[in-house]
């Protein structure tokens, strides 16, 4: 709540509407990119929720660091939504690459794109959280927070995807 | 006579042999990359310097207080607002990384209360701050003498002048430009432009024709002389030869208009935020970790090995690149901000080599939002987006680099 209001009190109209637009911006640039390269609504549906739920764990992950581990939120933590959307979409960038790949072969089965999509997944998890891992010795306070946050956000909303894709992606 | 028996030379293969050659020419030049990005490697040698310049020795840290005098006026929140945001775009466009802000009231005074960190030059972000930049076109009084020996400042002083209708807001843009000067000499120069469309400005030049006008800064003026020939020219001459300096008026004129003068009354040093580690242990850490991670790939097998080798080799070159791009250049750099993009530039390498099919759709999705953010961000966000889109140029390279090295080698060695 005290990010908000800070955010909220502090800001400039001008910064507001800049991280505002730049946010947004991110958002509807990629689900443009990924409607216009699938044609698919479940994927650009699924594409959305993954984004809104790695925003709010964005939110979630930034409040604990100021309230539970006591770091003091500054401008480098901007860096947060940014690198959580580069990680997740190239999670998502997954999907619609075996998407497209296989969309107009023979015997095409959205299950076996699911089952790729989940394997890839399992191999992103794992790479993604060995690799915040091993450097976090070696890092500032500042910059593990940026990487557990944006890891953890993007690795929540991949998950999520994928347990709604059972249910969002059909033939 | 006896004959020499004949000599027979096998069939030389020069496509063979220029392979090797190549191989050999591209592992020198990774190694040589590797070499360089490796810390501490430039002591290697007293001939060449390529330490990494890190950002952490060019930091300072500021807090200014800016006084206004509004507190009885009904719109004052729309006036701290516009100042504080004309400020922050200033700071922002000019390139400071940490920018915060906020107001307060205290003795029926306004404040606002400026923290910057930047490794910018001081003077500059200081002359961006101090100077509201308040722009007025002005006439002279004709009730004041201005030829005056007794005040030979009347010129200069806004106070004997009167007010037009035109301010900041009413030029599309000032555009800082070098003209040649009377005495025909390259000085710089701010045209003002107005909309197209829009005939009050054409009609005042016309109507002052000959005579002297006056752009009012701050309330300091500079007498313009409009001319006599057409079209008519307005063109206010500025005091710098510099072009660093010329940059920060032009910035000062195009970011958007404060509303009302304010009084900076306080400017302290205060400590640094540091959140940069040591670049020595950082890259030992990211060295280790990419072995480590790949050793554990190829142990659990769950990934072939050409991929996992191709992935590997298109990230160290990126990297190594990356670095010995940045030591040789001497560009400052933040450290925990390499960190970050080394990190993800590993995870997005890993995938996009991994998945051929989705690698274009990756690659232009991010290139796109590097893009976006590179335009629109703002401090680490802005650096880290314009990094990480050559870095993406740069893994796109690597990663052919990589599969044709590849190639060769396991032709040259029949594996």
């Amino acid at each position: 709540m005290n990010i908000a209001m800070h955010v909220w009190y502090n800001w400039s109209t001008f910064e507001k509407l800049q991280e505002g637009v730049l946010l947004l911006g991110i958002l509807l640039i990629t689900l443009l990119a990924i409607y216009f390269i699938t044609k698919n609504r479940s994927i650009l549906l699924l594409s959305f929720i993954g984004f809104s739920i790695s925003a709010l764990l964005n939110v979630i992950g930034l409040y604990i660091v100021s309230t539970l581990f006591k770091i003091e939120i500054t401008e480098v933590f901007r860096l947060i939504p940014i690198l959580t959307s580069i990680l997740l979409v190239s999670n998502l960038g997954i999907l619609v690459g075996f998407y497209i790949h296989r969309k107009g072969k023979k015997g095409f089965d959205i299950k076996d794109i699911r089952l790729e999509y989940f394997t890839d997944s399992v191999k992103q998890t794992i790479f993604l959280l060995l690799l915040s891992s091993s450097v976090f010795l070696f890092v500032s306070v500042q910059t593990q927070a940026i990487l557990v946050v944006s890891t953890l956000s993007c690795l929540g909303a991949v998950w999520c995807v994928f347990w709604l894709s059972k249910k969002l992606l059909n033939d | 006579m006896k004959r020499f028996p004949k000599i027979k030379i096998k069939k030389i293969d020069f496509k063979y042999i220029l392979n090797y050659f190549f191989v050999i020419v591209l592992t020198s030049f990774i190694l040589v990359a590797i070499l360089i990005s490796l810390p501490l490697t430039e002591r290697v040698s007293s001939q060449v310097t390529y330490d990494l310049k890190t950002k952490s020795e060019l930091y300072w840290a500021k807090d200014y207080t800016l006084q206004l005098d509004i507190w009885d006026r009904v719109d004052k929140e729309k006036i701290l607002d516009r100042t504080t945001s004309t400020l922050y775009r200033r700071l922002s466009r000019y390139g400071v990384e940490k920018i915060d802000m906020y107001t307060f009231t205290q003795d029926k005074m306004e404040y606002i209360n400026i923290h910057v960190q930047s490794s910018m030059p001081q003077e500059y972000v200081d002359e961006l701050i101090r100077s509201p930049f308040i722009i007025k076109i002005v006439v002279r009084n004709p009730d004041i003498d201005f030829e005056d020996p007794e005040n030979p400042y009347a010129v200069y002083l806004a106070e004997n002048y009167l007010d037009t209708e035109f301010t900041r807001d009413s030029f599309r843009n000032i555009y800082i430009t070098k003209l040649k000067n009377s005495a025909n000499e390259y000085s710089y120069f701010a045209l003002f432009k107005t909309w197209p469309w829009e005939s009050q400005w054409k009609v005042f030049l016309e109507d002052y024709q000959g005579q002297e006008v006056g752009v009012s800064v701050d309330g300091f003026v500079t007498p313009v002389q409009i001319p006599t020939t057409k079209p008519i020219v307005f063109a206010l001459p500025i005091s710098t030869e510099k072009k660093e300096e010329a940059k920060l008026i032009s910035l000062l004129y195009n970011t958007d208009s404060i509303p009302e003068p304010y009084t900076l009354i306080d400017e302290q040093q205060v400590p640094i935020e540091n959140v940069e580690g040591d670049y020595i242990k950082i890259l030992e850490g990211v060295l280790l970790a990419t072995i480590v991670i790949y050793a554990y790939l190829f142990l659990i097998d769950k990934t072939s090995k050409k991929i996992l080798i191709l992935s590997a080799l298109s990230t160290i070159i990126t990297i190594s690149l990356w670095v010995s791009y940045l030591k040789i250049m001497s560009i400052p750099t933040d450290i925990f901000l390499l960190t970050i993009e080394i990190l993800a530039m590993i995870a997005i390498l890993r995938i996009t080599t991994e998945n051929s099919e989705s690698k274009i759709v990756v690659n232009v999705l991010l290139a796109l939002i590097a893009s976006l953010v590179a335009i629109l961000g703002t401090g680490f966000a802005k650096i880290f987006a314009s990094d990480l889109f050559v870095l993406l140029m740069l893994g796109i390279i690597s990663q052919q680099i990589a599969w044709f090295y590849t190639t060769k080698v396991r032709k040259i060695l029949k594996i």
